[in-house]
C-alpha cells in the first residue's frame, strides 16, 4: 500500500513536472513567436535616396506655394494601409498647406485593374491628394524604394523629410515620421512668417516599413518572408 | 474564498452539505467556461486566420509576391497559442491552472490579434472583451493573472519597442503603467461583481442545502409512514379477512338459525291454525290467538333480523324489475287498510299526477318499506289517518326520483328521540316496545333499504300531533312504455256534476282529483249539511249533481243521516257511493236498506272506485229504465272473507320431508281438500316413488338425510329429461329465508320456493297455480303475512 501510495506520489510528480516543462515551453514559443513577430514589424525597407530637390525631370509638377508631399505606394502592399492612414492625419493635420500626391507604382505588363486596389480608393478619399499611376520612372526618379516611402519638399522644392511615417510595419498610431513632417511644415510656415527659427540643412530621415517596390535585384538584398525590404 | 457560516439553525452537516454544493457550483461553473473558451480559443484562431488573410494575404516585391508572414502567424502562432489552453480544457477541464493557462493564452491572442489587424486601436478592446469574459469564471485570481500578462507585455514593450504599442521610440517609464491602470480599473468592476456572484451563490447553496435537509426529513417522514400505512394495510387485510371469516360464520349461523327457528315455528303455528279451525270456547280461542300472534311477532323480528344482516354484511341486492307504482300503492294500501280500519282510522293514498308510474326497480322492497312505515304509523295511532303520498323528488330534475311521505295523526316523537328512530333496535321510548310491541328493527331496515335504493329518510314530527316519515328513492322509468295511469274502468264521467262529501280535507282532495281527470265536474262539503244544501241548490239551478261521493263517518251529521236525507229529496237521478272506515257487517246492512248504490271501504283505489262508479251508475240507469226502485243489494264490497278452498279434482300430491310434525301439518292444512298426499321420508324414496308412481306436484323439503332435496330435485330432473317427460310441479318448503338459498334451490330445478312457516292459505294457492286446477277460492292476505 505505502509503495502504491508513493507510485502515486511519484507519477503525479511526474506529471507535474511534466506539465510545468510543458507550459514553459509553451510560454517560451509564445514569447518567442510573439517577439519575432514584432521583431518583423519594426524592421524597415529599403531606405531611398531621393534627391536634394524636386526632380526636374519629373512629370509632376508640384503645385506652387505649397509644400509638397510624395508618397509611393505598391498597390498591393499591406503594410502601405497603415501609411495611407498616417497620410490620412497628416493633411488633416495640415490645413491646407501640404500639397500631396501618392504614385502608385504599377509593374510593367499590370494593368490599371491590378492597381487600382483599396489603397487606390483609400488614397482617393483624403482631400489634397493626388493619385498617379506610375511605371515605376517617377518612383525612380524620386528615388524611392519602399512601399509608404514618403518624401515632403519646401516651397522650392527642397527635400525637407524622408521617410516612412509609420512606427512599424502595417502599423497604425504615433510615429517620428508625422511628428517630423508636421514639425517642418510648422517650422518652415514660421520661417516664411519672419519668425526666429532653426533650420536643419539635411532632410529628416525616418525608417520605412513596406513592401520593396520594385522586384529584387542582384544590387538588392531580399529577405524572404517579410515584406520585400 | 466564500465560507458557508454555522448559523443556530443551520446544523453543522447541513452546513458541510453547503460547502460542497458551493463547492459543486463552481467546479460546473469553472467546467462550463472552460468549455466556453476552449470553443473561443478555436473561434479566435479561425478568426485571426480570416483576418491575416483579408488584411495581409501576400508580401509584395514589384511583381513578385508571396504568402504573408501574418498569415504564417496566425497558422502557427495562433495555434500555439490556442492549442494549449485547448488541450488543457480536454483533460484538466475545471482545474484552476487551466482557466489560468486559459487567462494567458486569452492575453496572448489579443497581442496577436492587435499585431494582425496593424494595432488597430478598435482591436484592444479584444483584452477589455476577454477580461469581462474571463469574469465568467467567477475567480477574481484569473482576472489578476490575464492582467499580470497583459501589464507584462505593455512594459516589455515599452522597455524594448515602444513604437510597437506607443507609437513613438521614446517613451516615459510609466506609461505602461497608465495603460495597466485602464485594464486595473476595468479589473475592479469585474472583482466586485465576481465577489457579488459568490455571495448569491453561497446563499443559493445553503438554501439548496437547507432545502435538501428539509426533504430528507420528508422523504424520511414519509418512508416511515409508508412503512406505518403498510403495516396497517397488512393489519386492515388481516382483520377485513377475520371480517370476512366471521361474516360467512354468522351468515351459516342466521342460515342455520333461520332453520332451526322456522321449522319448530312452522309447526307451531301450522298447528295453531288448524286448531282455529277445530270448535273452541272462547278461552281456547283467546289462547290460540294470543299464541299465533306472539308466533308472528316472533317470525317479524326474526325475519327482520335476518334483512338487517343481510343488509350489513352487503348481500342484499336490489331487484331491477319492471313494476307499476299505482298498483303497488293500491295494494299497499288495500293490505293495510284492514288494520287502519279496525281501529276506525282513515287510510289514504295519494299518487301526484306527474308522478311516472311505469318504473323500474325492487317492488318487493319498496313494497317493505311503505309497508313498514304505514304499519307504524297506524300502530302508533290511534284517531285520525294515516297518509301516504307519493311525488316527484322537488330536489332532483330526474322524473324517477321520487318523495314518499307516510303522515299520521298519531302520538308522535319526541323532538330529542328523531335522530334515534332509525337506529337498530330502538324506539323512541323504551315504554312504546311495552304498549304497542315490535322489535325496533323495522325502520332500521327501511333506512338501509333507502340507501340502497339512493335516497335518503327523515321524519318530522310534533308530541301528540303525529309524524312525517319522508324518503327519497330512485328508480327508473320504464323506457317505451306509456306513462299513462291504468285504465279506471270503462267509466266516462265528461260533464257530470259530482259533490264528495267528507269532513276530511285530503280525503276530498285525492276524490276531487280522480273525479275530475275522468271529466266530472266536481264539488266539495266538508259536511252533510253543507252537502244538502249545496244539492238542493244545484236541484234548483237546474244542474242537479248525479254522483255523491259520502263519507260514512263525519260529525255532527253522519253519513248514513246525509244519505237518508238525500232518498228522501234527490231522487232516482242521484247515484250515492258510500266510503267508510267503519266495521264492514254492521254498516253494509245500513247501506243496503238506505239503498246506497255503493259501499267502498277506504282505502279505495282509482280502480275499485270507477268500477264501482260505473256499475252503480249502469244499476241506476237500468232500474230507471225499468222504473224500479230498490235498495243495491249488490253494492259493491272492496273485500270479502276468506272461505275455505274446494278444490274442483283430486290431486296427487308427493311430499318429501323427513319431519313427521311437517307431515302432520301438510296432512292437516289438505285435509279436506280431496287432495292424495303420499309421504317420503327422504329424497331417495321420493325420487324412487317419482318413478313409480304419476303426481300432480311434489312439495319438496331441502334439508334431509340420505339425499338433501336439492339432489332430489335434480334426479327428478334428469330422470324427466331423459324419458322426455313433462315437468312435474316441484315445491320447496324451507325453513332457510336467505337469497342464497333460494337462488340454489331454483337452480337445482325446483318451480317456487316456500318459507317455512308455511301457511295455509299460501300453499293452496300456490298448489292451485301450479296444477291449474281452477278453486271456488279468495285468498285475502291479512297484514300478519306481509308486515316486516
Amino acid at each position: 500500500m505505502r509503495s502504491q501510495i508513493l507510485g502515486s506520489g511519484d507519477r503525479n510528480l511526474k506529471r507535474s513536472i511534466l506539465l510545468a516543462l510543458g507550459l514553459a515551453t509553451w510560454l517560451t514559443v509564445v514569447v518567442t513567436g510573439m517577439g519575432l513577430l514584432q521583431r518583423y514589424s519594426l524592421t524597415p525597407g529599403i531606405a531611398g535616396t531621393p534627391g536634394d530637390r524636386w526632380p526636374t525631370a519629373s512629370q509632376i509638377s508640384p503645385p506652387p506655394g505649397y509644400f509638397t508631399l510624395l508618397m509611393a505606394i505598391h498597390p498591393h502592399c499591406p503594410c502601405s494601409r497603415a501609411s495611407i492612414g498616417e497620410l490620412s492625419t497628416l493633411m488633416a493635420h495640415s490645413r491646407g498647406r501640404l500639397a500631396a500626391f501618392v504614385v502608385f507604382v504599377e509593374p510593367p505588363g499590370f494593368g490599371q485593374s491590378w492597381t487600382k486596389t483599396d489603397l487606390w480608393s483609400s488614397a482617393g478619399l483624403i482631400p489634397g491628394v493626388t493619385r498617379i499611376i506610375d511605371h515605376g520612372s517617377e518612383a525612380k526618379l524620386f528615388g524611392a524604394a519602399t512601399s509608404g516611402q514618403t518624401m515632403v519638399y519646401d516651397r522650392r522644392g527642397r527635400l525637407l523629410f524622408n521617410g516612412g511615417i509609420t512606427a512599424a510595419r502595417g502599423h497604425f498610431g504615433d510615429n517620428p515620421g508625422v511628428d517630423s513632417i508636421r514639425a517642418l511644415i510648422d517650422i518652415h510656415v514660421a520661417a516664411g512668417l519672419g519668425r526666429p527659427v532653426v533650420h536643419q540643412d539635411q532632410a529628416v530621415q525616418t525608417a520605412v516599413f513596406g513592401c520593396p517596390l520594385f522586384a529584387p535585384s542582384s544590387n538588392r538584398k531580399i529577405e524572404q518572408g517579410k515584406c520585400f525590404k | 474564498m466564500f465560507q458557508i457560516n454555522q448559523e443556530d439553525d443551520f446544523s453543522a452537516e447541513t452546513a458541510r452539505r453547503a460547502s460542497a454544493l458551493f463547492s459543486e457550483m463552481r467546479s460546473a461553473i469553472f467546467r462550463r467556461t472552460d468549455k466556453l473558451f476552449a470553443c473561443l480559443m478555436v473561434f479566435q484562431w479561425l478568426a485571426g486566420i480570416v483576418a491575416a488573410l483579408l488584411i495581409s494575404p501576400t508580401a509584395w516585391a514589384g511583381a513578385q509576391s508571396q504568402p504573408h508572414i501574418h498569415v504564417w502567424a496566425a497558422i502557427f502562432l495562433g495555434g500555439a497559442i490556442s492549442l494549449v489552453p485547448i488541450v488543457m480544457v480536454l483533460a484538466l477541464p475545471g482545474r484552476t491552472l487551466t482557466r489560468h493557462v486559459v487567462a494567458i493564452a486569452q492575453m496572448f491572442t489579443s497581442g496577436l490579434l492587435i499585431h494582425l489587424s496593424g494595432g488597430r486601436i478598435e482591436t484592444h478592446f479584444h483584452y477589455f472583451g476577454s477580461l469581462a469574459f474571463l469574469a465568467f469564471y467567477r475567480d477574481w485570481h484569473v482576472l489578476i493573472t490575464a492582467s499580470i500578462v497583459a501589464g507584462a507585455d505593455h512594459f516589455v514593450r515599452g522597455e524594448y519597442f515602444p513604437q510597437s504599442i506607443y507609437g513613438v521610440v521614446a517613451v516615459e517609464p510609466w506609461r505602461w503603467a497608465e495603460h495597466v491602470g485602464w485594464v486595473v480599473f476595468t479589473d475592479f468592476f469585474l472583482i466586485i461583481s465576481i465577489v457579488q456572484s459568490l455571495k448569491e451563490m453561497s446563499g443559493i447553496a445553503r438554501d439548496h442545502a437547507r432545502l435538501e435537509t428539509v426533504n430528507a426529513r420528508i422523504e424520511q417522514e414519509v418512508s416511515n409512514r409508508t412503512a406505518e400505512l403498510r403495516e396497517s394495510g397488512r393489519q386492515l387485510i388481516a382483520a377485513r379477512e377475520e371480517a370476512l371469516s366471521a361474516s360467512r360464520a354468522k351468515s351459516e349461523f342466521l342460515s342455520s338459525m333461520s332453520h332451526e327457528i322456522r321449522t319448530p315455528m312452522n309447526a307451531i303455528l301450522g298447528m295453531a291454525q288448524l286448531l282455529e279451525e277445530t270448535p273452541l270456547n272462547p278461552d281456547q280461542k283467546k289462547y290460540l290467538g294470543i299464541m299465533t300472534s306472539s308466533g308472528d311477532a316472533l317470525l317479524d323480528l326474526i325475519n327482520g333480523i335476518l334483512d338487517l344482516a343481510r343488509i350489513e354484511s352487503g348481500r342484499l341486492s336490489l331487484e331491477q324489475a319492471d313494476f307499476d307504482l299505482e298498483s303497488l300503492v293500491d295494494q299497499t294500501v288495500e293490505t293495510l287498510g284492514v288494520s287502519a280500519h279496525q281501529k276506525g282510522l282513515e287510510m289514504l293514498a295519494h299518487v301526484m299526477p306527474d308522478v311516472p308510474i311505469r318504473l323500474v326497480g325492487d317492488r318487493l322492497r319498496i313494497r317493505q318499506i311503505l309497508l313498514n312505515l304505514i304499519g307504524n304509523a297506524i300502530k302508533f295511532t290511534a284517531t285520525g289517518q294515516v297518509l301516504l303520498t307519493v311525488e316527484r323528488d322537488r330536489e332532483s330534475t330526474v322524473p324517477g326520483h321520487l318523495h314518499f311521505t307516510v303522515a299520521d295523526t298519531g302520538i308522535g316523537i319526541a323532538r330529542d328521540k328523531l335522530e334515534h328512530v332509525f337506529a337498530s333496535f330502538t324506539q323512541a321510548d323504551s315504554s312504546t316496545t311495552r304498549q304497542y310491541g315490535g322489535s325496533g328493527l323495522g325502520l332500521a331496515i327501511v333506512r338501509r333499504l333507502v340507501d340502497l335504493m339512493g335516497g335518503r329518510i327523515w321524519v318530522e314530527s310534533e308530541l301528540g300531533r303525529g309524524s312525517v316519515f319522508h324518503f327519497t328513492a330512485h328508480f327508473q322509468v320504464q323506457t317505451g312504455a306509456p306513462d299513462e295511469r291504468r285504465p279506471a274502468a270503462t267509466v266516462t264521467l265528461s260533464g257530470i256534476r259530482a259533490l264528495v262529501i267528507d269532513d276530511n280535507f285530503t280525503n276530498r282532495l285525492i276524490l276531487r282529483e280522480m273525479l275530475s281527470r275522468q271529466g266530472a265536474v266536481v264539488d266539495e262539503a266538508e259536511d252533510g249539511p253543507t252537502a244538502l244544501e249545496h244539492i238542493e241548490r244545484a236541484k234548483a239551478a237546474g244542474v242537479p249533481y248525479k254522483l255523491v261521493l259520502l263519507d260514512c263517518r263525519m260529525p255532527g251529521m253522519d253519513g248514513f243521516q246525509v244519505a237518508d236525507r238525500l232518498n228522501a229529496e234527490a231522487g232516482q237521478g242521484l247515484t250515492v257511493l258510500m266510503l267508510s272506515s267503519d266495521d264492514i257487517k254492521v254498516q253494509l246492512t245500513r247501506a243496503r236498506e238506505l239503498g246506497l248504490d255503493a259501499y267502498l271501504v277506504k282505502p279505495v283505489t282509482r280502480t275499485d272506485l270507477f268500477e264501482a262508479i260505473g256499475t252503480a251508475m249502469a244499476n241506476r240507469a237500468n232500474h230507471s229504465e225499468a222504473g224500479v226502485t230498490e235498495p243495491a243489494q249488490n253494492a259493491t264490497v272492496a273485500s270479502t272473507p276468506a272461505t275455505a278452498p274446494t278444490p274442483s279434482l283430486p290431486l296427487r300430491i308427493l311430499m318429501a320431508d323427513d319431519s313427521k310434525i311437517n307431515l302432520l301439518l301438510i296432512h292437516g292444512y289438505l285435509k279436506g281438500t280431496g287432495y292424495r298426499l303420499d309421504e317420503a321420508e327422504n329424497g331417495e324414496i321420493a325420487v324412487a316413488k317419482i318413478k313409480a308412481e304419476e303426481y300432480d306436484l311434489v312439495l319438496m323439503d331441502i334439508q334431509m338425510p340420505v339425499m338433501d332435496g336439492l339432489e332430489a330435485t335434480r334426479a327428478i330432473r334428469n330422470w324427466e329429461r331423459e324419458r322426455g317427460l313433462a315437468r312435474t310441479p316441484i315445491v320447496a318448503l324451507t325453513a332457510s329465508a336467505l337469497d342464497e338459498d333460494v337462488r340454489r334451490t331454483l337452480e337445482a330445478g325446483v318451480d317456487t320456493h316456500l318459507s317455512k312457516p308455511i301457511k295455509k292459505a299460501l300453499l293452496i294457492d300456490t298448489i292451485k297455480k301450479f296444477t291449474r286446477s281452477t278453486f271456488a277460492l279468495t285468498i285475502v292476505k291479512t297484514p300478519n303475512d306481509t308486515a316486516a
